[in-house]
């Protein structure tokens, strides 16, 4: 079976451009949230978010300006990779793309590249590869599920390179709707904490690239980690409620841990999906709980800091968990002052070290969807 | 390398024709795609059809008319459901433009100018992978479930992906298809057929006692030397939509 290595990994969220200052930020208890400037939130719950500093676009392209931020970004995590081979197959991961395009123009002919299935050419010929793939949208499992079909088509020998982006941001279009539908918080989200009230948005964009054993050998590239194993499964229970077993993570994280040959019990760290919503946080507790022994476990969410960065959360995160298996240290979780009874032996404010090569990093999504990966450290 | 896999069920909407081989029906509305009602596509009531958005009630309604040709039955009530009766079957959808219709449909709540508010029930639709989810619910399917899209929606990409899930071993069965609205895509697009149309696969050694496997008119084929190619009774097939209007001759399948 071949292996799949990262060899690549950057981050563009709330804390600016770079998987150093996320882990920083992280790692000081920074918070990246900030006023939104971009429209009028006052019809809504809160005024908080995430933003990615400084991503404004030089130029006005048809969908508007806002909406043209999706391609500054994709721009930003274009100039962090470096040379690209001609045959690396790009995939992208988001879910809303440039949507406030929609804000603008209400009729066809849709704007170009502003659709999630416009991304990966747009970003394929801005890296000159003739092999642009297709978006995947499953919800907040988006990018998560991304980097595991990408994994899969490398480990079944159909691909040897693949670039995944991952990118969301945070539009009046999206904020107004979880605004509406009562997941937001009115200030920070406070992840696993008793007195959490819901999710704070964030924007942000990730880029890992994947590739085989062989490939890796060929080319001299340094692997920075291994997708040792992933795994995907639905609740089928509610489609914007998680199931309160956690029945859909449960099976995915088994998939995931089998994948890696891990058993639960060697599972000693997770980077958890944490949005700080009352229900979506329960149904993770249960979930870890029925699974692991929660004395022997080590987790975090970083959704207190920067935001739930919707698609493109699973990237970030993995992308972190690179950077992680590096330092060996959990990042404390942001706005977590009392924990929930079955989250106090796991989750701290303050960073916790490990000792272990191995994280397990989670997602859920509307729909039902969970998605679990496993990295673990090249010896 | 050449796969193959077993198409257990096919089932679509489109302008002219909806159901599956055996159930075809002749749609009222020839200019667009016709309006579905949980009365005409269902055969097991589901509550939530009624509140879903125009472009998942087409995917939801093309995936429950593959289940039925397949012989899948929805999961009899919500108290019935339990991790027991639930089934590992993952749904793969491919679509260009997604929900889009829904988008603009959400955005137009925001309008200030007219005094409205956002949403709630119309932002919950406004994921174009939702009627993957409602699907999920509807039979008890706890496989994979997400949305490509990809510039041509063909179908095809989805395709492949399910056979791959076939091809590690890691499920038996498969939904896989491809969910276009009706919206005037942009020029330079190659624009999808309108519609939707999905596919029950199975793998050719799995024995559920309800076909015969030694049809090859019933598979479908890959080769992929270079890039994937399907073959559909020993056909090019160029888009999944192509496979239903096959169909609609109902001897093919």
């Amino acid at each position: 079976m071949t292996k799949v290595f990262i060899t690549k990994a950057d981050v563009v969220t709330a804390f600016g451009t770079g998987l150093d200052l996320l882990y920083r930020g992280l790692k000081d208890g920074q918070s990246g949230f900030s006023t939104i400037r971009q429209f009028d939130t006052s019809p809504y719950v809160s005024s908080l978010a995430g933003m990615i500093p400084g991503l404004f676009p030089e130029k006005t392209p048809t969908g508007g300006k806002e909406a043209a931020r999706i391609l500054t970004l994709a721009d930003h995590l274009i100039s962090r990779i470096g040379p690209v081979d001609s045959g690396t197959l790009v995939i992208t991961a988001s879910t809303k793309g440039g949507i406030e395009f929609a804000n603008t123009q209400r009729k066809a002919p849709l704007p170009q590249n502003l659709m999630v299935s416009d991304l990966p050419g747009f970003i394929a010929g801005k890296l000159k590869v003739d092999r642009a793939g297709f978006n995947i949208n499953a919800a907040c499992a988006s990018s998560t599920i991304a980097l595991a079909k990408a994994a899969q088509m490398i480990q079944n020998g159909s691909e040897d390179t693949i670039l995944v982006f991952a990118m969301d941001l945070v539009s009046e279009f999206v904020f107004s709707g979880f605004s509406a539908i009562g997941a937001m918080a009115q200030d920070s989200a406070r992840p696993f904490d008793v007195s959490r009230q819901g999710l704070t948005l964030g924007e942000g964009g990730a880029v890992l690239m994947l590739m085989g054993e062989t490939k890796l050998k060929q080319t001299g590239s340094l692997p920075l980690a291994e997708i040792s194993g992933w795994g995907i499964a639905g609740d089928a229970s509610h489609l914007t409620a998680p199931d309160r077993e956690g029945s859909g993570l449960k099976l995915a994280m088994k998939k995931a841990c089998k994948a890696a040959e891990l058993s639960v019990d060697q599972v000693r760290v997770i980077s958890t999906h944490g949005t700080g919503t009352i229900y979506n946080d329960a149904m993770e507790l249960t979930a870890i709980c029925d699974l692991f022994e929660p004395n022997h476990i080590v987790a975090h969410s970083i959704k207190g800091a920067i935001g739930h960065t919707l698609g493109a959360a699973g990237a970030i995160e993995a992308a972190l968990c690179v950077k992680l298996l590096e330092t060996r240290c959990l990042p404390g979780t942001a706005g977590l002052a009392e924990p929930e009874q079955k989250a106090k032996p796991m989750f701290s404010s303050h960073s916790q070290e490990f000792d272990t090569n191995s994280i397990l990093t989670t997602n859920s999504g509307f729909g039902g969807i969970n998605a679990a990966l496993v990295l673990r450290e090249v010896p | 390398m050449t796969d193959t896999a077993v198409i257990r069920g096919l089932g679509w909407v489109f302008k002219d024709t909806m159901g599956f081989p055996g159930n075809i029906r002749n749609t009222e509305s020839k200019d667009s795609l016709p309006r579905l009602s949980g009365k005409t596509v269902l055969t097991t009531p589901y509550k939530a059809f009624g509140r879903m958005d125009i472009f998942s009630k087409l995917g939801f309604s093309a995936i429950g008319f593959a289940m039925s040709h397949a012989g899948i039955r929805p999961l009899p009530n919500k108290g019935a459901v339990s991790t027991g009766n639930k089934k590992q079957i993952p749904l793969i959808a491919e679509s260009v433009t997604g929900c889009i219709e829904t988008d603009f449909l959400y955005q137009a709540t925001l309008s200030r100018e007219q005094g409205k508010l956002p949403s709630p029930a119309i932002f919950a639709y406004t994921l174009p992978s939702c009627f993957l989810g409602e699907a999920s619910i509807y039979y008890g399917l706890t496989g994979e479930a997400f949305m490509i899209e990809a510039k041509e929606g063909r179908g095809l990409i989805a395709l492949s992906a399910a056979m791959d899930e076939l091809a590690s071993g890691s499920y038996k069965t498969v939904v896989c298809g491809a969910c276009n609205s009706d919206i005037v895509t942009v020029s330079e697009r190659t624009s999808p057929t309108p519609g939707a149309v999905f596919l029950v696969l199975e793998a050719p050694d799995t024995d559920n006692g309800k076909r015969e496997t030694n049809k090859p008119h019933r598979t479908i084929t890959r080769n992929t030397p270079a890039g994937p190619d399907f073959y559909y009774n020993g056909t090019p097939l160029k888009n999944l939509h192509g496979l239903a209007t096959q169909a609609v001759a109902p001897a093919k399948l």
